[in-house]
């Protein structure tokens, strides 16, 4: 199949050893050997994060559900909030 | 976040960490975990809450093992190594979209992407479609009220030498079929005199 060169706002162009590691091999979510993988992945992601603290959830899901996540898990109906529209998207998802 | 006081931040799988669009990570501090227990928000698979000690919903796990390599890559590069090379290659598209006659959107551009200023006389839709089909590049319109105003160009990702060179030379051969005398298009320099 032709591979396209991906220079969009969103989809990157994925690195050959990062696509290789979509074939490592599938195993249960509910089983401790998930959990000590998920955990690692946590520690990992912290430096990126530049936080000793913060607690990194991963879940299924686009970055658009990342953002709606944070809007459900911290505000609640009829309150006010302040959204800098800043771009396109964050207009968007404030409509 | 910790410097900043940053209490929570989103991110998405498909920019600079460099993987297929699916994987959503949020880091969440101490005082943005109080806001949650006082949220009256209804949720369900969002709800963060059930992430912290449990698995509430099936994983993305074939992400995750991707996640895994791109921060091996990203621990080889090391942080700064990372920043610096989206910085070069930024200083690079830069310079090419100066070379040939275009104007960069922002007063400070950032170096993830590149948005353009689309000038009189440029058919923006040819040139994404030519650079799509005779290149197989992919770049982005704008969105909102620079729809057609502006086209961006997307480099957060990695980037090898040879993909920036070839699109380099073909962005330049895409444009200057555009450049036709009387279409008001200005011709790229040509690289070969400086």
């Amino acid at each position: 199949m032709e591979r396209l060169i991906l220079m969009l706002a969103g989809l990157m162009q994925v690195p050959a050893e990062i696509l290789e590691a979509a074939r490592r091999p599938l195993f249960s979510h509910r089983s401790p050997r998930f959990e000590a993988f998920r955990d690692r992945l946590r520690v990992r992601m912290k430096p990126l994060f530049g936080t000793a603290t913060s607690e990194v959830l991963f879940m299924s899901g686009s970055g658009t559900a990342a953002m709606e996540s944070a809007v459900v898990n911290l505000t609640s109906p009829c309150r006010g909030l302040l959204c800098r529209l800043s771009r396109w998207t964050s207009g968007r998802s404030m409509l | 976040m910790d410097e900043w006081q940053v209490d929570a931040v989103i991110v998405g799988s498909q920019k600079g960490l460099m993987l297929p669009p699916g994987l959503a990570i949020v880091s969440v501090g101490a005082r943005a975990w109080e806001r949650v227990a006082m949220s009256k928000s209804p949720r369900f698979v969002l709800d963060w809450e059930p992430y912290r000690a449990h698995v509430p919903a099936t994983p993305p796990l074939s992400l995750m093992h991707q996640l895994d390599a791109a921060l091996d890559l990203i621990d080889r590069m090391g942080a700064g190594g990372v920043f610096r090379r989206r910085e070069e290659v930024a200083q690079k598209i830069r310079a090419l979209v100066s070379d040939c006659r275009l104007e960069v959107y922002a007063r400070r551009p950032g170096n993830g992407i590149t948005g353009v200023l689309v000038p009189p006389g440029m058919d923006l839709d040819r040139l994404r479609k030519e650079l799509g089909t005779d290149y197989s590049i992919l770049i982005a319109g704008g969105l909102g009220r620079l729809e057609g105003k502006i086209f961006r160009i997307g480099h957060v990702g990695h980037l090898a030498d040879r993909e920036l060179d070839y699109f380099c030379s073909a962005f330049r051969e895409t444009l200057s079929r555009q450049a036709a005398p009387g279409s008001g298009m200005p011709a790229p320099r040509d690289p070969s005199i400086s």
